[in-house]
């Protein structure tokens, strides 16, 4: 096998490590967001992603399932109000998704 | 680079919170609270002479600033833009800044009431009381290193402001005949802080609406 194929056929690899409840856009966006502040709320999340409310809601669903993102749901008065933080799980999985794009994207301009 | 992300990422949601217009006018009404005695006291509104009207008008326009303040960031910032903790760096940087207006509010205090008794004596040539000397240096230096922790850019503008408004008006008082010095000056000074506010204040009202949040978590996954 040529040195390039093979660099080919390991950044290719790479990609199938890359853990897909982050990798999809708007979640990205919004687990890089919270990775940058201790806790935020909804509305804060949806100015910063620019997502619609179902969007984020539903986005924000398939993170606490993947136990990336913590929620914590109570009432101000009569209205909801859901603060969010992202897990120790999560900050880890971003990490290392970074570090896996950013050598993909390394090894793939190198070949 | 990675990192360089990160910390652009979290600059720009941190800076999210000037895009009200608060800070703005919160800074405007300040500084219009070291002007207008002077303005009233040059159209003879009132008695400089006496103490109760030169602490009471900055005290009323400073307690007002505040409540503004508070007030407008509970009522009219979170609903809007919702709220947000910041780290453990951001959070030191903001322990700087309140221990730098508590100084300066120190410095202010102690220069007013010695004033008072008119121990300083008047500066150099240029005729500039030395109790406005020290209040336009310690403006530029504490709102700018304010600025520099908060990294709010427009307040290195108002820092400067600040700095040239009560030494300009003493020294256009002694060295020119320009009537109402105060006026001119505090226009020139207090008007562009207060018109910015106002500008950046209204745009953020028709930019970002009251927002009501959907239930999220679990249970909206399930009806999904």
């Amino acid at each position: 096998m040529s040195k390039r194929r093979k660099n080919d056929t390991q950044g290719l690899n790479r990609l199938l490590g890359i853990d897909k409840a982050i990798h999809e856009p708007a979640r990205l966006m919004i687990i890089a967001t919270l990775s940058v502040v201790e806790s935020a709320d909804f509305i804060f999340l949806m100015n910063q992603t620019g997502l619609t409310q179902g969007n984020l809601s539903f986005h924000l669903s398939k993170l606490e399932e993947s136990g990336y993102v913590a929620i914590k749901k109570r009432f101000i008065g009569k209205r909801p109000h859901t603060m969010l933080s992202i897990t120790d799980k999560g900050r880890q999985t971003l990490k290392e998704y970074l570090s896996t794009m950013k050598n993909l994207v390394d090894s793939l301009a190198s070949s | 680079m990675e990192q360089l992300d990160i910390k652009t990422l979290e600059k720009k949601a941190f800076r999210s919170f000037f895009k009200d217009g608060i800070y703005d006018l919160f800074w405007g009404l300040i500084l219009l609270s070291f002007g207008l005695p002077l303005i009233f006291q040059e159209f003879g509104w009132i008695d400089y002479v006496t103490i109760t009207m030169p602490l009471l008008i900055p005290l009323i326009l400073n307690v007002s600033a505040l409540l503004f303040f508070i007030f407008g960031k509970k009522y009219i910032t979170v609903p809007r833009l919702g709220i947000a903790h910041f780290g453990k760096t951001r959070k030191r940087k903001l322990k700087h800044v309140k221990l730098l207006l508590a100084v300066s509010v120190l410095i202010g205090a102690i220069v007013f009431f010695l004033s008072l008794f008119k121990v300083f004596p008047v500066g150099g040539t240029s005729g500039i009381p030395l109790p406005f000397l020290i209040f336009g240096i310690q403006s530029l230096l504490i709102l700018s290193f304010i600025a520099y922790f908060m990294d709010f850019t427009r307040l290195y503008l108002y820092a400067f402001l600040f700095a040239i408004s009560l030494p300009l008006t003493f020294w256009l008082k002694r060295n020119t005949e320009l009537h109402y010095p105060s006026l001119w000056v505090f226009t020139f000074t207090t008007v562009p802080v207060l018109v910015i506010g106002c500008v950046v204040f209204i745009q953020f009202l028709t930019r970002f609406p009251i927002r009501k949040e959907l239930r999220v978590g679990n249970e909206q996954t399930k009806e999904k």
